[in-house]
């Protein structure tokens, strides 16, 4: 480093920014380079697999469907018209149901998943360190698992012929047929069981850094158990609880392997449409409107993400 | 507990937590052996009465034990309205658990506790009429300094032109209010402790609780915010409870001060009486410097008691409370530095004769270290500049010990 007294030399270290790379003085920029050089290949991939695929289907969204089910590369808005409903006959509320329906799962799966996970984050952060280990390996355990097994498993479980019904049944409770599968119960019960990890880890991570003598604190200054719990360990862990909730809100409302398998045909998403699309009806041009729109659905919830986490005031004081 | 829960992370689980929650609603409270032993007998019937009442604190033999170790032992004292008091006492001596409990953040095994007259220990912590300064100061990092000191008077549901008056105010007298809108993680050290002073002022407790609030600042910073306590204190008439290890601290601002050692209160009383008649040598070794030696009863004519002691036969004169203790036979003595005198003494002082060993200038005083006979004492003379002792390492010397400067010590 110069001598940062003189000014001339602050003037010129401005100028001149020497890094020193593990005790090597490196040429201004070279650094960048050099870590430019790293990031190649990783650039390369996301540039070739995921970057031109992208464009490609956002092209494709504006073009029109042959009678074939062929592309005809001719520009047109009317995919996306179709999206909020302008059918062919007059209004068509199907897509922006689907649409409507894949935010209302995102942001129920998320709330489910938060409510059920804030308790279990709390329990493991109180363990000993051996039995926090345990507990976490038994969170990620699922991870493991393969989804489809996973699904399947809850379709027997679920069936009117299954384990849950035949032992409600017994036990005298009243269940109609199919009131648990396909439907909705069946769909946001693994929605929530396959999305708890994502919400139980950066749940985990926010409370064990908890400092509890501000819960003290709030209430030695007059707040009763609940309310020290709200004004001082929940702004605590509210990274942790908007982490959460954007991890699982993003793959929830794409999701279609599940609402495919438990929903029957009455809960379609948005992944579901788009497979839609591009299998049994040959819009390509359709399709791609439908995940440009889920795009866009994710990128809401992750502006959402950024404008809460920024700054949050409460009523200002002189 | 069957389930490996540790310590004191999650207040949820652990098991202070779920004896604090115990109590609540206040019913499930007279089933706890420490509430029931007391609560009849102290609960004031009319609520004015205790309003009145002289003392701001009284503890009744409390006790609080973790795992083997007994942070209380059976500590009783009683705390006056507006005074200054103060726990001393070596780190881990018990009396931040003590201040726990008062606060509520705690509670003894057994043993009464009563704040303002009223009986306090089936008051869950946010009902107690106490507000306390933690030694990490603890502010809320996502509110402002403003909102931090505004926090206790809304949770009390005041008004919010009520609210602001008082937050400005408090802020006022403790010389913040350029520092309303910044978060805690833009202040210094300093700043923060006044934050912290002023959110629990703000809310006028009868008793005050101050953790080792200076323990984190550097000496300058603590002189200075030592008087400004001292004078808050005086200007508010709020009974103040300041827990410290530093005997300096704890002498220049208290009122009175209970020195602890091990769970027990060593002695309680004036800064003067600490000082002056220490009853053991743990208190007289801890305030100040002191010079301890054993000795044995030899013979005792009025309050004047002749021992045998390393140093050579030595005449103590007693305070009447030491009398009995004289009849003993093995007598534990000690002698401050200061009191004892090289340049001559007084008259009726005894008399010894002792070899200087070491000479420390320090500005205002010189310490010596001068043996008599094959014991060792300290000495301080202070340097009044009318002339110099000139005394070195070698020199013989006269050392005349004031028979009424000697105490006698308690183990």
């Amino acid at each position: 480093m110069a001598d940062p007294t003189s000014h001339t030399s602050l003037k010129r270290r401005r100028r001149i920014r020497r890094t020193v790379h593990f005790g090597e003085p490196m040429p201004p920029g070279a650094h960048t380079f050099r870590a430019a050089w790293l990031c190649g290949p990783a650039l390369a991939w996301v540039t070739v697999f995921l970057l031109v695929p992208l464009a490609f289907v956002i092209a494709l969204s504006f073009a029109q469907r042959g009678d074939a089910g062929e592309v005809v590369w001719r520009f047109t808005l009317e995919n996306y018209s179709r999206l909020f409903g302008n059918g062919a006959l007059g209004f068509d509320p199907v897509q922006p149901l689907i649409l409507a329906r894949s935010i209302g799962v995102g942001f129920a799966t998320a709330l489910l998943c938060l409510l059920v996970g804030m308790p279990v984050a709390f329990f493991i952060a109180g363990l000993t360190r051996r039995w926090k280990t345990v507990a976490l390996t038994l969170v990620i355990i699922p991870f493991g698992t393969n989804l489809l097994i996973r699904t399947y498993g809850w379709q027997t479980l679920l069936s009117p012929e299954g384990w849950l019904a035949q032992n409600l049944a017994s036990a005298g409770v009243p269940l109609a047929d199919y009131a648990l599968y396909p439907g909705w119960p069946a769909v946001m019960l693994a929605m929530v069981c396959d999305y708890l990890p994502f919400m139980i880890l950066p749940l985990y991570a926010s409370v064990e850094k908890v400092d509890w003598s501000l819960s003290e604190a709030a209430e030695d200054l007059g707040a009763a158990p609940l309310r020290a719990f709200w004004h001082a360990v929940l702004p605590q862990i509210r990274p942790g609880m908007i982490a959460g909730c954007v991890l699982v809100f993003l793959p929830a409302t794409g999701q279609f392997v599940i609402p495919d398998l438990l929903g029957g045909a009455k809960v379609a998403l948005l992944g579901n449409a788009v497979q839609q699309q591009f299998g049994g009806s040959r819009d390509w041009p359709f399709g791609s409107a439908i995940a440009v729109a889920a795009l866009l659905v994710m990128l809401a919830g992750l502006w959402l993400h950024t404008s809460v986490t920024k700054g949050r005031r409460e009523v200002a004081l002189p | 507990m069957w389930l490996p829960i540790k310590g004191a992370r999650s207040p949820f689980l652990n098991s202070q937590r779920v004896r604090l929650l115990a109590r609540w609603p206040h019913d499930f409270a007279s089933s706890s052996p420490a509430v029931s032993a007391t609560k009849s007998a102290l609960q004031p019937s009319d609520p004015k009465l205790a309003a009145h009442s002289a003392l701001a604190v009284e503890c009744q033999h409390l006790t609080r034990r973790f795992g083997k170790i007994d942070a209380l032992a059976g500590v009783s004292l009683n705390v006056r309205r507006g005074e200054f008091f103060t726990l001393l006492g070596p780190s881990g001596c018990g009396k931040t658990t003590l201040l726990r409990i008062i606060a509520g953040l705690d509670l003894p095994d057994s043993g009464g506790l009563r704040i303002g007259g009223v009986e306090a220990l089936p008051l869950p912590a946010w009902r107690r009429p106490v507000n306390t300064v933690f030694q990490s100061y603890a502010l809320f990092p996502h509110l402002s300094v403003s909102e931090n000191i505004a926090f206790g008077l809304r949770m009390q549901r005041l008004d919010s032109h009520h609210i602001v008056r008082r937050t400005t105010s408090v802020m006022e007298l403790t010389q913040i209010m350029p520092l309303a809108g910044r978060h805690p993680n833009e202040l210094s050290g300093g700043q923060k402790q006044r934050v912290a002073l002023a959110r629990a002022i703000v809310n006028e407790p009868e008793v005050l609780l101050l953790d080792e609030p200076l323990g984190a600042l550097d000496l300058k910073l603590r002189k200075e915010l030592q008087l400004e306590l001292q004078h808050l204190q005086k200007r508010l008439g709020i009974t103040f409870i300041h827990v410290t290890h530093d005997q300096d601290e704890a002498m220049s601002m208290s009122d009175r001060i209970a020195v602890m050692s091990a769970g027990r209160v060593e002695q309680l009383g004036t800064p003067e009486e600490l000082y002056e008649q220490p009853k053991t040598r743990f208190v007289a070794q801890f305030i100040g410097a002191c010079n301890l030696f054993d000795g044995k009863f030899v013979s005792h004519t009025g309050n004047t008691v002749e021992t045998e002691t390393p140093l050579g036969l030595l005449r103590v004169e007693l305070s009447a409370a030491g009398i009995d203790l004289a009849e003993q036979g093995q007598l534990s003595l000690g002698i401050r530095p200061e009191r004892i005198s090289l340049t001559g003494g007084e008259a009726g002082d005894n008399r010894l004769l002792g070899r200087v060993e070491e000479v420390i200038f320090n500005g205002a005083e010189t310490h010596y270290r001068v043996t008599v006979d094959k014991a060792e004492l300290r000495v301080t003379e202070l340097n009044s500049g009318r002339r110099a002792i000139g005394l070195f390492p070698g020199d013989s010397v006269e050392v005349s010990v004031p028979p009424r400067n000697i105490f006698l010590l308690e183990g």
